[in-house]
């Protein structure tokens, strides 16, 4: 009987770097030392040598020929758990999710242990946006491995991404049990408590986050649209300053702090943030349509809607700058314009619109 | 004027005992509403000759109406105020506009030169006639005989929301009254002075008439009222065929000072009305009260800029709410008073802005803030209007026919109106709140039924209907919009009675007649159930008909589900709005009658 638990150890190439920085590490084939396999008392020179090509190919992103090797070898040996490991990543690596994904299956039901290719399924899941399927997969490698943070970290996150967010805290909840100064478990269960609307407790969980790395901009940044969700302006405006100070270039802070500005009737102000936004991302329609906002309460309709258009621009679909647009044509007495525009935010999907386009204003106009 | 009174207080300032109260109104004119109540102060602290008691309590309302003024400037009504145009003002005098609910048609008071001179200059007041087409007003002309009459003043006061009952103010008798003039056919009729209920020893300079017909309001200072000109009310007895006892609408409308212009809406909830009380920032002031469970709210003043200092009179709003027309002296017009149009605006519309945030720390894409639309408050007026043609269906010629509006919930008829019988149009009011049923009827046609269920705050609708009857004639068929049935039941709903007692008496009326009941349903749901709640539907309409005395014999039914939908499928998924959507599936749901022999 061939030793493939010993050999398992050696050919299976440790799984991606979970780092906090970066997601997108995945496993890797490598190669393998002949000197090693021969004293390991491997038998079959040609299950070896296929063996040993297909992780070549891997390797060299050679994807089609690792498949076929992995395939010749999994042939010859039916249960070689890492054979089915690598094909999969080499189909992974060929997006054929259907493929990658049965050949972890098979991993796992060969060896039930192996919370690396649990992992790896989330990870395919999650890159085809199926993120149901991702928190199933991500929750048996974090079953398996019940010390990894990572794994109920990510867990949570395809939870959030379901839109599950009850069931995302109870996951950044186990990843943080399972490292208490896990600043980005913190974050992302304060995010999943504002889905919730729970604002007080989602401010607890991203001073938490600040407070175990004080330098994590977008932790500010939530924290201030937590404070604005509760229509607190002054703390929103306060730590939106911070996460920019953190990050001078962090255009959504500047955007998001222009709203709080706006909401306390700081049009000068908010326009300054908007247009900073602007300045850092030309592309940011957001920042256009928030510009044409203020406009519209400092009655420069005209320039409203020269922001609206602009936004529009960049975004065909973007229903609140054509609902804007359309409050700045009315205000130009341009009606069939505002009703126009209106028609548009509504087939987009604002409710509002249609009571606008319903409206007397837009009798005859529509 | 201000620069003379000043220069006169500052070379003496004892020069009149007075001057320092109008000096205070000048700058109260101005809106200087805080130099006027400087004046008018320093004229009450000095007033203390018995004579000039009057003028001092002249002088705190007036202070009164500096410190309401300041309070409604951060109060501006959203409107705009667009000179109506030359079609219609002119450099003469031009005011008192009244309409009717569509905008169709406009009426208003002018003093031009083709009216005869008055001995001391400028010309006597008559009434002219424009028509609005397309959004266009044509050029007015006067509206003649016998409404006009040469050598006397004739004035607008007001127009029934259908456009074919007129009131015209005329002081002939010396102390000013309401005359009706009914609109016949195409001609005016001779205004008549209108009962003692209404009219007076006492001055009676304005009235508007309700949706309905059955209720005037108008103003008198007649003795017994709270002081100077009170709101009335008058309603009609169907009865005795005469209007009844004036009742005064009350202290939460009336003031002890004027009030004036009465104007109700066709919404039949809404009241503007001009005071020199309440909260007024000077003069007449603009107000409007709603009737809520049957009380008048307290009046809102309509704010600037609408209201000013000076006298702010005579609104009239459309049926949509949404345009209203005045008369006012403002710079820019065509000389003397010009007719404006006010655009109300509604509550302000605000901008929605958008926001993202990076919500997940392991993912660099941020995430867009979701957005709770907030609720609107619905602009415009809650009621709808029904405009149409009335014609026969064979040679289209217009028909002067019987329109019946019954309120189905309550079973009771509302109102009943007449088309024009050289146009065949007519304008039918209906307020918020009802599930309203509309007959049309004329001897020798089948009637012609509609249904509208207008909601509470529904917003504005106008529907546009034109009803070609039918005569009696073997083949024809009509649709009954006005049987109902519990939803995806077969059970008739009480608010049917109407309509199945209006085919009732067709059927004593024809006693030979035989007919075919169907019933129709939308395309949504199963077939084979659409199908089975129409046969079940039109069943039901025949058995009541067999039980209230129809014979059987002369009765057959038949379900045909979806198969002979009015809107089709493609032309509903072609509609914009789900409201739209929703009135075209109504018209699928529906039950028929055909008469098969005679």
């Amino acid at each position: 009987m061939l030793k493939f638990p010993v050999i398992l150890l050696l050919l299976c190439i440790s799984a991606g770097v979970f780092a906090q920085t970066d997601t997108s590490k995945t496993l890797q084939g490598g190669g393998v030392d002949q000197r090693i396999l021969d004293s390991l008392g491997l038998v079959n020179p040609e299950l070896q040598k296929k063996y040993n090509e297909g992780v070549r190919a891997l390797t060299s992103n050679n994807y089609m020929e690792a498949v076929q090797r992995f395939t010749e070898v999994t042939l010859m040996e039916p249960s070689y758990v890492t054979a089915y490991y690598n094909r999969g990543m080499a189909f992974k690596g060929l997006a054929k999710t259907t493929e990658a994904i049965a050949d972890f299956n098979k991993v796992l039901e060969l060896d039930p242990s192996n919370h690396t290719a649990a992992y790896i399924k989330g990870e395919i899941y999650n890159e085809s946006g199926d993120y149901e399927e991702a928190a199933k997969a991500f929750q048996q490698a974090s079953e398996i491995n019940r010390t990894d943070e990572k794994y109920a970290y990510f867990q949570g996150v395809a939870l959030f991404q379901s839109e599950k967010y009850e069931e995302a805290i109870k996951a950044f909840d186990e990843a943080i049990r399972r490292k208490p100064d896990y600043a980005y478990a913190y974050n992302d269960r304060g995010s999943a408590k504002v889905q919730i609307e729970n604002y007080d407790a989602a401010i607890l969980d991203y001073n938490m986050a600040i407070k175990y790395d004080a330098n994590l901009h977008f932790a500010y940044n939530n924290l201030g649209s937590a404070y604005r969700k509760k229509e607190d302006w002054v703390n929103a405006e306060k730590y939106y300053t911070e996460a920019i100070k953190r990050k001078p270039d962090y255009y959504i802070a500047y955007n998001n702090r222009g709203s709080a500005r706006f909401a306390q009737g700081k049009y000068a102000d908010a326009l300054a943030d908007f247009s900073k936004a602007i300045q850092l991302n030309p592309d940011y329609a957001f920042a256009y349509n928030n510009q044409a906002s203020v406009y519209i309460k400092m009655e420069k309709f005209e320039e409203a809607v020269k922001a609206c258009d602009k936004a529009i621009s960049l975004n065909g679909e973007y229903t609140e700058a054509y609902f804007n647009r359309g409050i700045a044509k009315e205000m130009l007495k341009d009606v069939t314009g505002a009703c126009a525009d209106w028609q548009d935010a509504f087939i987009l999907g604002s409710e509002n619109a249609e009571q606008y386009i319903n409206s007397p204003a837009c009798a005859g106009n529509n | 004027m201000k620069q003379y009174f000043e220069k006169a207080y500052n070379l003496k300032p004892t020069v009149s005992p007075d001057i320092l109260f109008y000096l205070g109104w000048c700058y109260h004119l101005d809106g200087n509403w805080t130099k006027a109540m400087e004046y008018y102060n320093m004229f009450a602290g000095k007033a203390t000759a018995p004579e000039l008691a009057p003028l001092k309590t002249e002088a705190f309302k007036k202070i009164q109406e500096c410190k309401n003024g300041q309070a409604l400037e951060s109060q501006k009504a959203r409107v705009w105020i667009d000179n109506i145009g030359d079609e219609i003002n002119s450099q003469y005098p031009d005011y008192a506009p009244v309409i009717s609910t569509d905008e169709a048609l406009m009426i208003f008071t002018t003093r031009r030169p083709d009216t005869e001179e008055m001995a001391f200059g400028g010309y006597f007041e008559d009434l002219y006639v424009s028509r609005r087409e397309n959004g266009v007003w044509s050029k007015a002309v006067p509206i003649g005989k016998p409404v006009n009459v040469k050598g006397q003043h004739d004035a607008t006061i007001g127009l029934s929301p259908d456009g074919h009952t007129l009131y015209v103010y005329n002081d002939d008798r010396g102390n000013g009254d309401i005359y009706e003039s009914i609109d016949e056919d195409g001609a005016w009729s001779q205004p008549e002075l209108m009962e003692k209920t209404i009219n007076t020893d006492a001055h009676e300079p304005d009235a508007s008439l309700t949706f309905d017909g059955k209720r005037l309001y108008f103003t008198s200072d007649k003795p017994g009222g709270t002081g100077g000109h009170d709101i009335y009310y008058s309603d009609w007895n169907d009865e005795k065929q005469k209007w009844g006892e004036a009742i005064n609408v009350g202290t939460v409308l009336n003031t002890p000072y004027d009030e004036r212009s009465v104007f109700i809406h066709p919404d039949g909830e809404t009241m503007y009305f001009a005071s020199k009380g309440h909260n007024t920032m000077g003069g007449y002031d603009l107000f409007y009260s709603k009737l809520v469970d049957g009380k008048w709210t307290t009046p809102v003043n309509l704010g600037p800029p609408l209201n000013t200092p000076d006298d702010d009179v005579q609104l009239v709003v459309a049926g949509n709410g949404r345009f209203g027309y005045c008369s006012s002296y403002r710079s820019g017009g065509y000389g003397e008073k010009d007719i404006y149009v006010i655009t109300f605006l509604g509550p302000e519309k605000l901008p929605v802005l958008s926001n993202e945030d990076n919500l997940i720390a392991s993912i660099a894409k941020p995430i867009k803030e979701k957005l709770e639309e907030p609720q609107l408050v619905s602009e415009g007026s809650n009621m709808a209007i029904l405009t149409g043609i009335i014609r026969d269906e064979k040679t289209k010629q217009p028909l002067k026919a019987q329109i019946v509006l019954v309120d189905n919930e309550a079973n009771k008829v509302i109102a009943e109106f007449n088309s024009d019988a050289v146009t065949g149009k007519y304008l039918v009011s209906l307020p918020g709140g009802s599930n309203y049923g509309i007959a049309i009827r004329k001897d020798g046609y089948l009637f012609h039924s509609e249904n509208f269920v207008i909601p509470d705050e529904s917003g504005f609708r106008q529907y546009n209907k034109d009803a070609d009857l039918k005569k009696v004639e073997v083949g024809q068929t009509i649709i009954l919009r006005n049987i109902f049935f519990d939803l995806d039941k077969y059970t008739l709903r009480p608010e049917s009675v109407n309509e199945l007692e209006r085919l009732i008496k067709l059927l004593q009326e024809n006693p030979t007649m035989k007919i075919e009941i169907s019933g129709h349903t939308d395309t949504r749901g199963s077939a084979e159930h659409n199908q089975e709640l129409s046969y079940n539907r039109a069943k039901a309409v025949v058995d009541y008909l067999i039980a209230h005395g129809i014979d059987a014999g002369r009765l057959t039914y038949a379900g045909y589900g979806e198969t002979k939908t009015i809107v089709s499928d493609e032309a509903i998924a072609k509609m914009k709005s789900t409201t739209e959507k929703e009135e075209a599936h109504q018209q699928n749901r529906r039950t028929e009658f055909k008469i098969l022999s005679m």
